[in-house]
């Protein structure tokens, strides 16, 4: 995707012709927006991985022409750690400043904080409490007084779905400083339009790919979700001459006794035939 | 028993540009992702792979194994075609997928059943026994390959069909044989085009014309008979809803059919074995030399047997035993045996809930601090100052871990007394909820629920893969026995166990919960009891039996409480008996 750079080295990003949402959520997204000229907005989208979450908030800055600023919260660990760190600058001990605070004075920013429920220690969100109140502002000793700009809007990313495997809750009183809007895979007309516009595949390639991946999401006994992004990578795979096996076989991130389980049951139950073999050859030149 | 038969192409150099693994192509490539180059793990493999697609056959194939493996009504599979050369080839498995297509079909479909039927109703001669055998099961295998002709199935019980026919008619002897004849009939009736059998069969083979005259003088009057059962056996035979039905149609179709065939073969030899037609000619030395190869194989694979059998996930293993010999009450010990029939369960997990939980989970942990030091930016490292004018790696960072240390086990109690939904509902909240907090700082926890099953008491682990799963809450209440069993079974050496009981009322059925709990305190296992639901005189019964170590959960918001309470007793003891 290609952004375009604003005054302040942070990014418009270009809008992407061919996302969707639903009309309740463009509603929602129009609504935060008003609201959003009137004093800073927090936001939270929720949804199942790789249902364009991160998608819609890039789209979200695109479209009103903001900056956009994406920070992963899962990397965090100590408290501030968003803010700068300390290190050696000729021989000297000084504090070095990340995007972070510049992302949050800067006016009508849009700030993604990505996967807000996974830091690596919980402690480490507590100086956005303060950000995101009504304070809207944060003492720290090393920078001093940080005040969030006007018009900037966070966008806090959780994906949900995943309660069985011990994803981090989000704190009940972070949560509680959210707009909160709730997003799902599209619909299959949907889908098979942006597989078309955006990986190139034809459309009963693209037809195929989501008959096959609704027979996945259908089967729960393998419990393997099919977002949106991998019904892309799908796309991409088949797009540049793969078949549709080794599609399958790169794209769905599953165990090998698992993609076994796809793969017979369309094998079996969609008829899917590719008769082929391994041979083992020298890599040595393109 | 491994043989290289790689092909090796090179170039001028002398290196290796290409290896080829002889019958590597094959329609299995396409799923087959779960492979080994070593024998035993890998026939481990392929066999849960050949089990796995014999699940959409139908459900009453039965377990399939290995020749030389020990199980009763197992489908066993003799593996020698396969032999030798690992991961076994994509064609070499086609070929062992499409032997276990056939006979599961026969199986479902009451094949034997139907064999002895048969027998019993055209009454055949001694004589024609071996001729009957041979015509019967050829028939079968028509009719059997015609069902799985309706789907991807039918690619591999071609390959299949096509190694036995070749193997049978490479050992042939001067025609007319009725093996023969039948064989290439097989061919023609069983193939995927439907079409090909009406044409009818034509020796064009130089051997044919030339050699042995052509074979149609013989074999076309009597294919023309076969043939007229084809579209019966392909279209409405399968068309019959019940196996009985379609059981009953092919007996009165071969009946008919065998007493017209007859009439053509009566003086022809079956093949080299029909004792009746042939003088015995002695063993001669291929054939021996066949035996003496699958010889070796079956002893490879009985070699191999335990390996095998322990590498596959495990079926209704039975425990009783073990346990009779851990209690003194042995004569009560109720059958307990595992189990992995299961249902995918809802997601029930409280949030809020799951939340406090964390917490109480938390202060049951030791805390960890690991280090990432030699950091050039972070936090000041003072003890690698010294390191500022040199290399400027002069930074940490601190991250805090939580790991409970001990092996943590959460045994659910889902007998008859739980069955009522509104309650089995609040107990899922409940274990569900427990168990995701215990989760977060024990990885390596486990879930299990117990019930009755055909007087059984079934224990069956209900977290797996990441995905909750439940049972059926059935049957008495067998405590003692799945105490013992669950601890004994997810002991890990050198360390300790922690083993939470959920229950709503005492055992009342086997040998007791006193020996359990002899048990665990004698092994160093932490056993702590959770009543949910429990009536007045529930909850005196379980303090009878379990003392200090249970708490009762009326409301589910007392849960954290009562769980942290029990830690905390059982952190006491735990201290107490160290010193």
């Amino acid at each position: 995707m290609k952004i375009s750079s604003s005054a302040n080295g942070l990014f418009v990003p270009e809008v992407d012709p061919y996302y969707y949402v639903s009309t309740e959520n463009q509603s929602f997204l129009d609504k935060f927006s008003k609201i959003s000229k009137k004093h800073p907005v927090n936001v939270l989208v929720v949804g199942k991985q790789g249902c364009g979450k991160s998608s819609l908030v890039r789209q979200y800055a695109a479209v009103n022409r903001l900056p956009l600023a994406t920070f992963q919260i899962g990397i965090l660990s100590e408290p501030g750690q968003l803010f700068g760190e300390y290190a050696l600058e000729n021989g000297e001990t000084r504090y070095k400043q990340f995007l972070f605070p510049q992302a949050i004075q800067t006016p009508n920013c849009v700030i993604h904080l990505e996967e807000i429920n996974r830091p690596e220690h919980p402690k480490a969100l507590n100086m956005l409490f303060s950000i995101l109140s009504d304070d809207r502002q944060v003492w720290m000793d090393e920078l001093g007084l940080l005040q969030v700009a006007p018009g900037v809007v966070f966008f806090a990313t959780l994906n949900e779905g995943a309660e069985f495997v011990g994803t981090e809750l989000l704190d009940p009183a972070l949560r509680d400083r959210f707009y909160v809007t709730t997003m799902d895979f599209l619909p299959n007309e949907v889908e098979i339009e942006v597989l078309e516009k955006k990986t190139g595949v034809t459309h009963e390639q693209a037809r195929e790919i989501i008959t096959v991946a609704n027979s996945i999401r259908a089967n729960a006994d393998l419990g393997v979700d099919v977002s949106t992004r991998k019904i892309l990578m799908l796309g991409e795979m088949i797009a540049a001459g793969g078949t549709l096996r080794e599609a399958i076989v790169t794209s769905l991130q599953t165990d090998k006794k698992t993609l076994e389980s796809v793969l017979l049951s369309l094998h079996v139950n969609q008829g899917k035939v590719e008769k082929s073999k391994t041979e083992y050859v020298q890599y040595i030149a393109a | 028993m491994t043989y290289d038969t790689t092909l090796r192409l090179m170039n001028d150099a002398g290196d290796v540009t290409r290896f080829v693994i002889p019958g590597e192509e094959g329609y299995s490539d396409f799923w087959r992702r779960d492979k080994s180059p070593i024998e035993s793990v890998e026939l481990v493999k392929l066999l849960v792979a050949i089990r796995k697609l014999s699940t959409f056959i139908g459900r009453n194939v039965g377990e399939i194994v290995w020749s030389g493996m020990e199980l009763d009504n197992a489908l066993a599979l003799d593996p020698t075609p396969i032999m030798g050369t690992y991961p076994v080839p994509a064609g070499k498995t086609d070929l062992m997928v499409g032997i276990m297509v056939q006979e599961a079909y026969k199986r479902v479909e009451w094949s034997e059943r139907l064999r002895e039927m048969l027998r019993q109703r055209v009454q055949p001669p001694t004589q024609y026994e071996y001729k009957f055998d041979m015509f019967f099961s050829v028939c079968e295998s028509v009719y059997v390959d015609g069902l799985a002709n309706t789907s991807v199935l039918g690619y591999y019980a071609e390959v299949a069909r096509d190694w036995r026919i070749v193997k049978t008619l490479k050992s042939l002897i001067k025609p007319p044989t009725l093996s023969e004849m039948l064989h290439l009939w097989w061919r023609l009736a069983a193939h995927r085009d439907p079409e090909l059998y009406k044409h009818g069969h034509s020796d064009l083979t130089l051997g044919g014309l030339v050699m042995r005259g052509s074979l149609d003088q013989y074999y076309r009057k009597p294919m023309e008979t076969m043939n007229s059962i084809v579209p019966a056996l392909r279209d409405d035979c399968p068309a019959l809803p019940s196996v009985s039905d379609r059981c009953d149609f092919r007996l009165d179709l071969y009946e008919n059919l065998w007493r017209e065939v007859l009439g053509h073969i009566r003086f022809w030899p079956g093949d080299r074995s029909d004792r009746f037609m042939m003088p015995d000619m002695g063993d001669d030395d291929e054939l021996a030399q066949e035996e003496a190869e699958q010889a070796a194989v079956k002893a490879t694979i009985v070699n191999y047997a335990n390996l095998i059998e322990a590498a596959l996930p495990q079926k209704n293993r039975d425990f009783t035993d073990q346990i009779k010999g851990n209690v003194a009450n042995f004569e009560n010990v109720a059958r307990v045996e595992g189990n992995d029939i299961v249902m995918l369960a809802r997601n029930r997990v409280d949030r809020q809930l799951l939340h406090k939980l964390e917490q109480v989970v938390r202060n049951a942990t030791d805390r960890r601090s690991v280090f990432n030091r030699g950091l050039s930016s972070g936090k000041i490292h003072s003890r690698r100052l010294y390191r500022a004018h040199t290399t400027g790696a002069v930074f940490q960072q601190k991250k805090h871990e939580f790991d409970m240390r001990k092996n943590v086990v959460l045994l659910v109690d889902a007998t008859g007394s739980m069955a009522d939904p509104t309650q089995w509902d609040q107990a899922e909240m409940i274990y569900q909820t427990l168990f995701t907090a215990i989760l977060e700082y024990a990885p390596n926890a486990r879930l299990f629920a117990y019930n009755e099953v055909r007087n059984a008491c079934r224990i069956t682990e209900i977290y797996r893969g990441g995905r909750m799963l439940t049972v059926l809450p059935h049957g008495r209440t067998a405590s003692g026995e799945a105490i013992i069993a669950t601890a004994m079974n997810t002991r890990i050496p050198g360390k300790k166990t922690l083993l939470v009981h959920i229950t709503d009322g005492a055992s009342n059925w086997g040998c007791g919960v006193a020996d359990a709990l002899k048990y665990c305190k004698g092994n160093s296992i932490s056993l702590l009891t959770l009543g949910v639901s429990c009536s007045l005189s529930a909850k005196q019964s379980l303090r009878d039996e379990y003392g200090s170590l249970v708490k009762f959960v009326d409301k589910s918001e007392q849960l954290p409480k009562l769980f942290g309470e029990l830690i905390v007793s059982e952190m006491r003891e735990s201290r107490t008996s160290q010193q």
